[in-house]
C-alpha cells in the first residue's frame, strides 16, 4: 500500500511535469477526484510547480513562515472526516498530509527567501525559528488527535459493554464487544 | 354430549384467535417477537455465527444453556483477537486476553424497568411498526422474517429472521435510513440440543491476577445532576455511572438510554482540551456527537441516526 502510494505520488509529480500523458492515465484521474488524499498532493505539487517556474520566485515576507504556522496553531483539530464512515486511519492520514503540506509550504517559503537574500542572517533566522514552530505544532496536534481517538474507543467500548442493559432486540447483544474492543 | 359442547367451544375459541390475528397483524409479529426472546433465553444451543460490520467479516461461536433455570452463556470470538464473553445468570465478564484485561458487570436489580419488558412489546409499539414478511431458509432452516421499521426518523429498522421450528432468531440486519445494512449477524449453522455440558460454557481464557479488571460503578438515577431535554419519546433511562479514569483524577458520567430496541450513551466528561473540535461521526452502526458543555465535553453515540445523537447532545444541560 506504501509503495502504491508513492507510485501515484510519482505519477501525479510527471503529469504536472507533463512526462505522462492525462490519456494514457484515466484511472489515475478518477483517483484523483475521488481521494481527498490525492487532491492535496496534486495541489501541493501544483504550488510547488508554480514557485519554482516563476520568475523571481516566491518571496515570502518575513511574517510569512509565522502567518502559517500561527494557522496551522490555530486550526480546530477535526475528529473525523466529514461524509462517509472511512477508517480512522485515513483521516489521519488526511490529517497529516494537510499538515505537512502547511509545513512544506513554510519550507519552501524558507528555500525561496534564502536563496535570493542569502546574506539575510535576520530573516534566516526567524524562518528558521518558524519552521521549527510549525513541527512542533504538527507534533501537538497529532498528539491531541491521537487522545481524541484513545477517549473515543474507550466510549465506544463502555457503549458496547453496555448493550445487555439496554435489551436491544439485536439478536446477540455481546457480539460488538466480542468483534470490537480496545485494540481496535 | 359434553364432548359436542367441548367441541363447540374448540372450535369458537380457534375462530376468535384466528379473526383476531386476521384483524391485527401487527399483534402477529409481535408474537413471534416475544417468542424470539423466550427461545433465546430458555433453549439449549450452540452454533457458529457471522457478523458483519464496515465491510469486516467476524466469526464467532455461540453456546446458550440453561440448567436450574439458571442461565448461561458464551460468545468466542475464533480468529484473533481472541476475545471471550462468559454470562453466567446475572454476571457478565468479558475477557480481553491482548490486553491483559477483563470487565466484570452484574445485571442491575430486579426493579429496572426495561429488563421487565412489557410481554406484548405495546411502548415500542408507538415507534416501530411490526409486520410479518415471508419465508427463507437460513443455516438451512426455514425462517419467517419479523420486520421492525421505524415511524420516525429518530430510529433504526431491524429484520429478524425468526427459526419457524424453535423461534430462535437466526439471522438479524439492521437498516439505516436508506435502507442501506449497517450491521448483519447470521447463524451459519445451529443445533439446539436437549443440554449443553457445563464445560462448553466456561471460559476457555485463562486470567490472572496481574490482569487489570474493569467495574462499572452504577449510581442512582435521583443523583443525576443533568436535565437531558433533546431526548426522542420512547427512550428512557437505563442506567447512570461513573466511571473512573486513572490519569488525573478524571470521572466520566455515563447515561445509558434506550427505546427497547437502540441504546444511545451519552459521556460527561470532566476533561476537556482546549483545541477539541470534534465533528459528527459514525462508525458502522454507530453514530457520535460531540460538544462542549461550561468545562465539560459532551459525547453521545448510539445505533441511531445521526439526528438522535444531535438531538441528545444538544439537549443537555445541568
Amino acid at each position: 500500500m506504501m509503495d502504491e502510494h508513492k507510485g501515484i505520488r510519482q505519477k501525479l509529480s510527471m503529469l504536472l511535469d507533463a512526462e505522462l500523458d492525462w490519456r494514457d492515465n484515466p484511472r489515475l484521474l478518477d483517483r484523483l477526484e475521488s481521494e481527498e488524499e490525492f487532491r492535496a498532493v496534486w495541489a501541493h505539487y501544483h504550488l510547488i510547480g508554480q514557485v519554482i517556474r516563476s520568475p523571481g520566485g516566491l518571496l515570502a515576507d518575513a511574517d510569512f513562515a509565522a502567518r502559517v504556522s500561527a494557522m496551522i496553531r490555530d486550526e480546530p483539530t477535526v475528529l473525523a472526516p466529514r461524509q462517509e464512515s472511512r477508517a480512522v486511519e485515513t483521516a489521519g492520514r488526511h490529517k497529516v498530509a494537510t499538515l505537512a503540506m502547511a509545513a512544506s509550504l513554510v519550507a519552501v517559503a524558507v528555500l525561496i527567501g534564502k536563496s535570493l537574500t542569502d546574506h539575510s542572517g535576520d530573516f534566516y533566522a526567524s524562518s528558521m525559528q518558524s519552521q521549527v514552530i510549525a513541527a512542533a505544532d504538527s507534533k501537538s496536534a497529532e498528539s491531541v488527535e491521537k487522545m481524541a481517538e484513545a477517549q473515543f474507543n474507550d466510549y465506544l467500548l463502555v457503549h458496547n459493554e453496555s448493550a445487555y442493559l439496554a435489551g436491544s432486540a439485536g439478536m446477540l447483544p455481546y457480539v460488538r464487544l466480542v468483534s470490537s474492543g480496545p485494540d481496535r | 354430549m359434553t364432548q359436542k359442547i367441548i367441541g363447540k367451544i374448540a372450535v369458537l375459541m380457534l375462530i376468535c384467535g384466528l379473526a383476531q390475528g386476521a384483524e391485527n397483524p401487527q399483534t402477529d409479529a409481535r408474537a413471534w417477537l416475544v417468542a424470539t426472546k423466550r427461545s433465546m433465553s430458555h433453549l439449549n444451543y450452540r452454533g457458529m455465527v457471522t457478523y458483519l460490520k464496515d465491510n469486516r467479516v467476524e466469526s464467532l461461536k455461540v453456546v446458550h444453556g440453561v440448567s436450574n433455570g439458571v442461565e448461561q452463556e458464551r460468545l468466542l470470538s475464533v480468529n484473533s483477537p481472541m476475545r471471550e464473553v462468559i454470562r453466567n445468570a446475572e454476571k457478565v465478564t468479558c475477557y480481553f486476553p491482548d490486553s491483559r484485561s477483563m470487565f466484570v458487570e452484574y445485571k442491575p436489580p430486579r426493579q429496572s424497568f426495561l429488563l421487565d419488558l412489557p410481554k406484548d412489546l405495546t411502548d415500542q409499539s408507538r415507534h416501530y411498526a411490526f409486520s410479518l414478511g415471508g419465508t427463507e431458509h437460513v443455516a438451512q432452516r426455514p425462517a419467517r422474517l419479523v420486520n421492525i421499521q421505524p415511524l420516525d426518523d429518530y430510529r433504526y429498522g431491524r429484520r429478524l429472521w425468526v427459526d419457524v421450528e424453535s423461534k430462535l432468531p437466526l439471522k438479524f440486519e439492521l437498516i439505516d435510513e436508506n435502507g442501506q445494512v449497517l450491521e448483519q449477524m447470521v447463524f451459519n449453522s445451529l443445533v439446539i440440543e436437549d443440554s449443553i455440558p457445563a464445560q462448553e460454557l466456561a471460559a476457555s481464557t485463562q486470567s490472572d491476577p496481574s490482569w487489570q479488571v474493569k467495574q462499572h460503578e452504577t449510581l442512582p438515577a435521583d443523583s443525576l445532576i443533568w436535565t437531558l431535554g433533546g431526548v426522542p419519546d420512547g427512550f428512557r433511562m437505563i442506567s447512570y455511572s461513573r466511571l473512573k479514569r486513572d490519569s488525573e483524577n478524571r470521572t466520566v458520567d455515563h447515561i445509558l438510554l434506550s427505546d427497547g430496541f437502540s441504546s444511545v450513551s451519552i459521556y460527561i466528561d470532566g476533561l476537556t482540551n482546549e483545541s477539541f473540535t470534534a465533528q459528527p461521526r459514525k462508525v458502522g452502526a454507530i453514530n457520535s456527537y460531540t460538544r462542549k458543555l461550561d468545562q465539560y465535553l459532551v459525547t453521545v453515540m448510539g445505533e441511531v441516526p445521526a439526528k438522535t445523537v444531535q438531538s441528545i447532545g444538544n439537549g443537555i444541560h445541568r
